[in-house]
């Protein structure tokens, strides 16, 4: 990982490519976008779990909803208030 | 837009609203998602959730239930192929849509608009007026205006146009003009004239530049004199003058007096503005206004109008435009003047009045104002010294070429 790392930097290559971490896109509270995912773990109107590269999303907010999902990436809609990695 | 796309394509391809029930619906989501099946708007009702997904996508996804325990349940198709299907069963849809579509045809097939371009000496007015003749007008049928006769009519009716152009292009006409160039008038420069008084006055100084003055510096001068005469001798001294005619020219400087009244009332309503502004739109169509809302205004107000729009798609104009008008709400109330204030204000007014249509070089020399004072007016009786040039320009009745009977009189002499 360390030397993954260490290139993604030196040659400016796209991290999320190099290291398979997720790309998290945020558009005010709104609407999340997470490419490069692993899979949903839960779902609901106030949790959504999504496993990544980088450990697992958690998102809580009110009113959530998959405003899309395919295998590169998930949409999320709603009210979102928290963004959390577990560990 | 990257999510649009394919929401777009499954919109015109038809989709279908599920209904997913079960312990586990995040298994049969990501299943589904690896399998490339696209679903969108998905959320979550009651115990189960809801979404849309493909026609295409339906049979994997039922399997995909089935692998995960999962209940699935077809709630409903949509899209345009539904839409279709409901506009079949739903004749009156169809009626609508093709009424729609005729309204559109029959109104973008006349005339709306007509426009005038390039015209700098006419007025648009004039070249509306011939073009309505010929049958080019608002409202007109597009297939009964024949632009290349009015193009050749326009041409043969205004002698001052040089080039026309008729085209029409949606529901708007445009008639692209150029105009003439004018010989300038022989007048200006050889039929002999005289340069007369236009006013009484006490001449101040007289340049004459061709003819031969007549007046001095401190005569008095009445309408019409005759300041600078045509006439001029010419010949050699000793020898007999002779009388030649020239197109005097010149300037005449004299000072004149002239009156001006004012008045003033002491008590004005004056409109103080104030409030909360509203806007009104207004559907215009032709002559018709059609103003469905209204805003309701408390107190008196000023309507203004901001802009107004045709509504139409690019050159494609319709006989519709939108009007915004904007409600300002004001207050009236008394103002009184002072008999004092009142003579200040007379007094501005009066020098503003006094210098109105003046030229460069002319200058109001002295105001002498006498004020009336009634109950509820003053009034102000102003006397103007003014220093104007008074010459004008009148020419020899002898030579007037305007004159019929006089020109053939002189070709009789000769």
């Amino acid at each position: 990982m360390g030397f993954g790392k260490g290139m993604a930097e030196k040659l400016d290559l796209p991290k999320e490519v190099v290291l398979d971490l997720p790309l998290v896109s945020m558009v005010g509270q709104e609407e999340v976008t997470v490419e490069n995912h692993k899979g949903l773990l839960e779902y609901s109107a106030e949790t959504i779990r999504i496993a990544t590269g980088a450990g697992r999303l958690l998102l809580t907010g009110e009113g959530l909803e998959l405003k899309q999902m395919s295998a590169a990436c998930i949409v999320v809609k709603g009210r979102i208030f928290r963004l959390e990695f577990l560990r | 837009m990257r999510n649009l796309l394919p929401v777009l394509w499954y919109y015109l391809r038809g989709y279908v609203m599920i209904r997913i029930t079960g312990f586990s619906m995040e298994r049969f989501m990501n299943l589904a998602a690896y399998r490339r099946i696209l679903f969108w708007d998905a959320k979550g009702v009651g115990g189960g959730m809801e979404m849309k997904t493909s026609l295409a996508g339906l049979k994997e996804l039922e399997e995909c239930a089935q692998k995960t325990g999962c209940h699935l349940e077809i709630l409903a198709l949509g899209g345009l192929p539904e839409k279709m299907r409901h506009a079949k069963t739903h004749p009156i849809f169809a009626v609508g849509i093709l009424f729609f579509a005729a309204t559109l045809y029959v109104l973008s097939s006349f005339v709306w608009v007509v426009h005038v371009e390039g015209n700098e000496r006419l007025t648009e007015e004039e070249i509306l007026t011939a073009c309505e003749a010929y049958g080019l007008k608002p409202g007109k049928w597009k297939k009964q205006v024949d632009a290349d006769a009015v193009t050749k009519a326009l041409l043969a009716d205004i002698s001052d146009l040089s080039w026309v152009s008729v085209s029409i292009k949606g529901a708007e006409a445009t008639v692209k003009v150029a105009e003439t160039i004018v010989a300038p008038t022989p007048m200006e420069e050889e039929t002999p004239c005289d340069i007369i008084a236009e006013k009484d006055g006490v001449v101040e100084k007289i340049t004459a530049a061709k003819g031969t003055p007549l007046v001095q510096a401190g005569d008095v001068v009445q309408a019409g004199d005759v300041l600078i005469s045509a006439e001029v001798l010419v010949g050699l001294e000793g020898e007999p003058m002779e009388t030649e005619y020239v197109a005097a020219s010149g300037s005449v400087q004299a000072t004149t007096w002239a009156e001006v009244t004012e008045e003033q009332m002491l008590t004005e309503t004056e409109k103080i503005f104030g409030g909360k502004e509203k806007e009104n739109h207004v559907l215009l169509f032709g002559d018709l206004e059609l103003d469905f809302i209204k805003p309701h205004m408390e107190s008196d107000f000023d309507k203004e109008v901001l802009e107004e729009k045709n509504m139409g798609l690019g050159d494609w104009t319709l006989p519709f435009s939108l009007r915004t008008e904007v409600y300002r709400p004001y207050e009236t109330a008394e103002k009184t003047y002072t008999v004092e204030e009142a003579k200040a204000l007379l007094e501005a007014k009066c020098k503003e009045k006094a210098a109105e249509g003046l030229a460069e070089g002319e200058s109001v020399a002295q105001t002498e104002i006498r004020y009336e004072t009634y109950t509820d007016r003053v009034r102000a009786v102003c006397k103007v010294t003014l220093s104007e040039e008074i010459g004008k320009k009148q020419v020899r009745k002898e030579f007037d070429v305007e004159d019929e009977s006089n020109r053939e009189n002189h070709s009789v002499g000769e």
